[in-house]
């Protein structure tokens, strides 16, 4: 990377480093639908350097897009809407190369369907319902093809947006606080090193510089050998170490260490485990199956696996050591020295899983230094590894999982805090399909606004009836979905900037995770409430 | 922007979140008046900045002012949009009001953004009285403590119109927040100072220990804004960590330990703005009811807000009533220096260059001069030499437009000094 990239991107390079950066400039993103929904996310992606974005649209410029939509001017009324949002968005950074066509996707689909094979994210905005039958089968071809979607809408103070990432792996999840200091199954070396200075002889100054780990790594390994090796796994217990930790304070002595090892005690005494999620991953099929042609992801997750049951490994069945501590009072050549302790365990763990990783990807020409990186990446971040699934996007409009829903939903409404999410989004589904039926939205121009609100109401009944939902018994749903569609009717369909730009904003962070497999994409929907300041996720079947 | 007819629509229609109106028809014409001619304040014209103006102006607004003592730096192009690389060196409130103007008018002038490339503290009380709300984007808790001192100071009673709410918004990384402070009313910034997320520490044997710049170069000062001066703190903290064995240890890591750098993006800002000018948009047309008060947002692990109201503080220093006191602990053995380096580091608190009284005599003043001279051996003197326990010490701080009533209580046998 050049130094004048790395200086533009230094704010963001210290969240998702070079290889996130990577990530980004090898995506392509096609928005289909150019409205301000759509710009605000494709200028957040812009500007942190993705590679390329494509905009399909087949309208003109109007009055509302200029009002609403900042990457078109007054300049540019009449105009193609995909060639001047294009222009506008690509001045933005020239790092980004921005294509258009002024078509609407549909029609870009039936006469060259290939084009969308190129995309490695889709942004479906502005879509109100029409050609279904199109729109399924574009779903389908890139699902098949492993394209991650997303679908959104923005109406008034109301809005929300559907991920429909297919299957999606994350090594570097970027937990909080994450610590991993094996007090409870010290290897040899760690033990010996807690034993190797003698606390007694020390003066005020050595002891008070010992750290925390190695106080209360020697206060566990006592309590438990007076206890026949057993763990402290009730409070009680735990407390009893503490209470040992600190009667070690010397009177006079500056006691930073002790009270880090106080504080530490309840988390640094529960035994090291496999979160039930990695333990997931490891039994998962496509880790014990994994083969020379697997990705990556699921060679190092069976190597892993692999290591973990082999005696010889070094393991003990326990994932690869995260090989990091935290910030503590000590000595500075003290601190080195825990440090290098954890590091060079770290190094041993992932070089037994580097020998088990190449065996498996043997034959399939993936680089060494790329296995390498995986394995080391896969061990740092081991009891954090994620691997999410989405529903696929074409449940919006078929029949399974809909039960799932409207059980959701009467689980949520009777709730103290409602979950209104998915209020909203029963709403903005039920405005689909009243413009399906109207060719306008409800409340759109000088209507009558009684009128528009029934016929909504009406629609909403029908389609959560077909959802599986009654009449008689979710009278609770439909009286607390009121509000919402009177609100939506209120709005007309109006885009409001502000609206559309939180939303991009929430949609751009979503598609930087998932290109960078970075942090943690939501699962699946997010609603956004701007009456009450709030966002909620939906998990929709 | 323009208003169009369904924006107009939207704003006179009734709601099941808004307020009843007694003549809604005349009621539209008069918010729509209103929001055109509202005057807006926008302080900073970073990240969150650019995002608020351009949020702003195509929420019907039209007259806003912003106001930033920054210049434009390259790193600042990953997400300030109304800058270009050809802006880096000019001052970005005069940089970001240029290219609005330019992108949003026709020719005739429909919309005015006006620029001050200053400190906030450069204006006066008259100017901040001129607008009808303030909105934050800046990365200062002192900054914002000073206009928050400021539009609660200006808040006179008798006359609402001069309570100009003020709308705050932050971020870092994948987070932030935002929340709506009405001066006089609801909870303000320094109500919630020791709620302010710490600083991120980095391990205490690196970068920190190195040797103070002023022992080995005393007649240089330290700048660190100065490529230089950052490769002379690099090459420092590379020696040690290499007799450390420490690993790590680069430019861009020390760069980011001596300007104290928040990762910032161009996502994390959108959210924060827009949330922000949502409710500048509501308060200005009541279309619905605004932030009461707060809301956090963390994006890092999948999406979550949580929307809370802060409490008051009985004894906030800015909008407690009345000049309330606070009780505060201190060690009668400690030195006069040691209670400021306690204040300084009190959440509470925080005030890094205090000057303090008491009834009939200065304990410690930091500035004129003469008078930091006649009451500097104060510093060195033990506590309970200078003050009697109850009595109130007044503490000032030149910067901050706050005054704090502190009543001291003698606490024997602290565990540790400060």
């Amino acid at each position: 990377m050049s130094d004048l990239k790395r200086q533009k991107y230094d704010r963001q390079l210290r969240l998702w480093d070079t290889r996130g950066q990577q990530a980004l400039e090898e995506a392509h993103v096609a928005l289909l639908g150019a409205s301000a929904l759509g710009t605000e996310t494709l200028k957040n992606l812009v500007l942190p350097g993705i590679g390329q974005f494509t905009i399909m649209d087949g309208a003109l410029v109007t009055e509302e897009d200029v009002a609403s939509n900042f990457f078109v001017t007054p300049r540019d009324l009449g105009a193609m809407r995909a060639e001047a949002t294009t222009q506008w968005l690509g001045e933005l950074n020239e790092d980004v190369q921005g294509h258009c066509m002024n078509q609407p996707f549909t029609r870009v689909w039936r006469e060259n369907p290939d084009v969308f094979s190129q995309f490695t994210m889709v942004i479906l905005t502005e879509w109100m319902g029409d050609e279904v039958s199109c729109l399924m089968d574009l779903v389908r071809f890139l699902e098949e093809r492993n394209i991650p979607m997303i679908r959104a809408w923005s109406n008034g103070l109301f809005g929300a947006f559907r991920l429909a990432f297919q299957e999606h792996t994350v090594i570097e999840s970027h937990p909080e606080n994450a610590q991993d200091l094996r007090l409870d199954v010290p290897w040899p070396a760690l033990r010996e090193h807690m034993y190797s200075m003698d606390l007694d002889q020390m003066d005020g100054y050595a002891f008070s510089h010992v750290p925390w780990v190695i106080l209360l790594g020697r206060q566990l390994d006592a309590w438990r050998r007076k206890n026949n090796g057993e763990i402290p796994d009730s409070f009680a217990k735990k407390k009893m170490i503490r209470e040992a930790i600190r009667a070690m304070t010397r009177s006079g002595v500056d006691d930073e260490n002790i009270e880090e090892a106080y504080q530490a005690t309840l988390r640094a005494c529960n035994p090291t485990r496999v979160p039930s999620q990695v333990q997931e991953i490891l039994r998962d099929p496509r880790c014990t199956g994994a083969h020379s042609e697997s990705p990556l992801f699921w060679i190092v997750a069976r190597a892993i696996r692999e290591a973990m049951e082999d005696e010889s490994s070094g393991l003990n069945g326990l994932l690869p050591l995260m090989g990091t501590i935290p910030d503590m009072k000590a000595d500075s050549a003290e601190y080195m020295a825990l440090q290098r302790l954890y590091r060079d365990k770290a190094k041993q763990d992932s070089e037994q899983i580097l020998v088990r990783a190449l065996q498996i990807a043997k034959g399939n020409g993936i680089p060494e230094e790329a296995v390498r990186e995986c394995v080391e990446l896969w061990s740092k971040y081991a009891p954090h590894v994620r691997v999410l699934e989405y529903s696929a996007l074409e449940s919006e409009w078929r029949e399974e999982g809909r039960n799932r829903r409207v059980e959701e939903m009467r689980t949520w409404s009777k709730k103290e805090d409602p979950n209104d999410g998915w209020f909203i989004y029963v709403g903005l589904r039920t405005v689909e399909l009243f413009f399906r039926e109207h060719g306008r939205f409800p409340g759109q121009g000088d209507v009558n606004l009684k009128e528009d609100l029934s016929s909504l109401s009406l629609l909403s009944t029908r389609m959560l009836g077909e959802w599986g939902l009654s009449e008689v018994v979710d009278s609770e749903i439909i009286s607390h979905l009121k509000p919402y569609l009177e609100e939506l009717c209120r709005s007309g369909g109006l885009e409001l900037h502000t609206v559309s730009s939180l939303l991009g904003g929430l949609m751009a962070q979503e598609c930087i995770k998932q290109m960078t497999k970075q942090y943690l994409p939501l699962r699946n929907t997010c609603v956004y409430d701007g009456i009450k300041a709030v966002t909620k996720v939906l998990s929709i079947s | 922007m323009a208003i169009t007819p369904q924006f107009k629509r939207f704003l006179g229609r009734p709601g099941p979140w808004t307020e009843e109106e007694d003549d809604p028809a005349g009621e539209v014409d008069r918010t729509v008046s209103f929001l055109e001619s509202a005057r807006v304040l926008v302080i900073g014209a970073g990240g969150l900045g650019c995002e608020i103006l351009k949020n702003l102006l195509m929420s019907g607004v039209r007259n806003v002012d912003v106001i930033d003592m920054d210049t434009v730096d390259v790193s600042n192009l990953n997400r300030q949009f109304l800058f270009r690389p050809k802006d880096v060196g000019r001052p970005k409130a005069v940089a970001a009001a240029e290219f609005l103007q330019a992108r949003t008018s026709l020719g005739e002038e429909t919309l005015k953004v006006t620029p001050h490339y200053c400190k906030i503290q450069d204006k006066d009380e008259a100017f901040y009285a001129s607008f009808h709300l303030v909105i934050c984007g800046l990365d200062s808790v002192e900054a914002r403590r000073w206009i928050n001192g400021m539009l609660v100071d200006l808040v006179d009673p008798q006359n609402p119109e001069s309570i100009k709410p003020l709308i705050d918004g932050g971020t870092e990384g994948f987070k932030g927040q935002a929340r709506v402070i009405i001066p006089g009313s609801s909870s303000c910034y320094e109500c919630s100072l020791d709620i302010l997320t710490p600083q991120r520490t980095y391990p205490i044997c690196t970068l920190a220990n190195t040797p103070p710049w002023p022992l080995l170069r005393p007649d240089i000062r330290l700048d660190t804004d100065h490529p230089d001066h950052q490769t002379w703190i690099y090459t420092q903290a590379l020696t040690r960590a290499k007799e450390f064995g420490i690993i790590g240890v680069t430019l861009s890591l020390t760069q980011g330990v001596i300007k104290n750098i928040i990762p910032a993006i161009a996502s994390t800002n959108a959210i924060i703005a827009a949330a922000c000018t949502v409710e500048a948009l509501k308060l200005l047309t009541s279309t619905a009811p605004y932030l009461d008060n707060y809301m956090l947002y963390t994006g890092d692990q999948g999406v979550y807000t949580y929307t809370f109201q802060h409490q008051r503080k009985e004894d906030c220093p800015v909008c407690g009533p009345g000049g309330a006191s606070r009780e505060v602990k201190v060690d009668p053995s400690w030195t006069l220096e040691d209670w400021m380096d306690d204040l300084k580091h009190n959440p509470q608190i925080q005030l890094s260059k205090p000057s303090l009284r008491v009834e009939g005599r200065n304990l410690y003043m930091q500035a004129p001069p003469f008078l930091e001279k006649v009451t500097r051996p104060n510093l060195y003197k033990e506590m309970r030499r200078l003050v009697q326990e109850g009595e109130e010490v007044i503490v000032t701080d030149a910067r901050l437009p706050i005054h704090l009533t502190l009543r001291i209580q003698f606490r024997e046998d602290q565990r540790q000094g400060p």
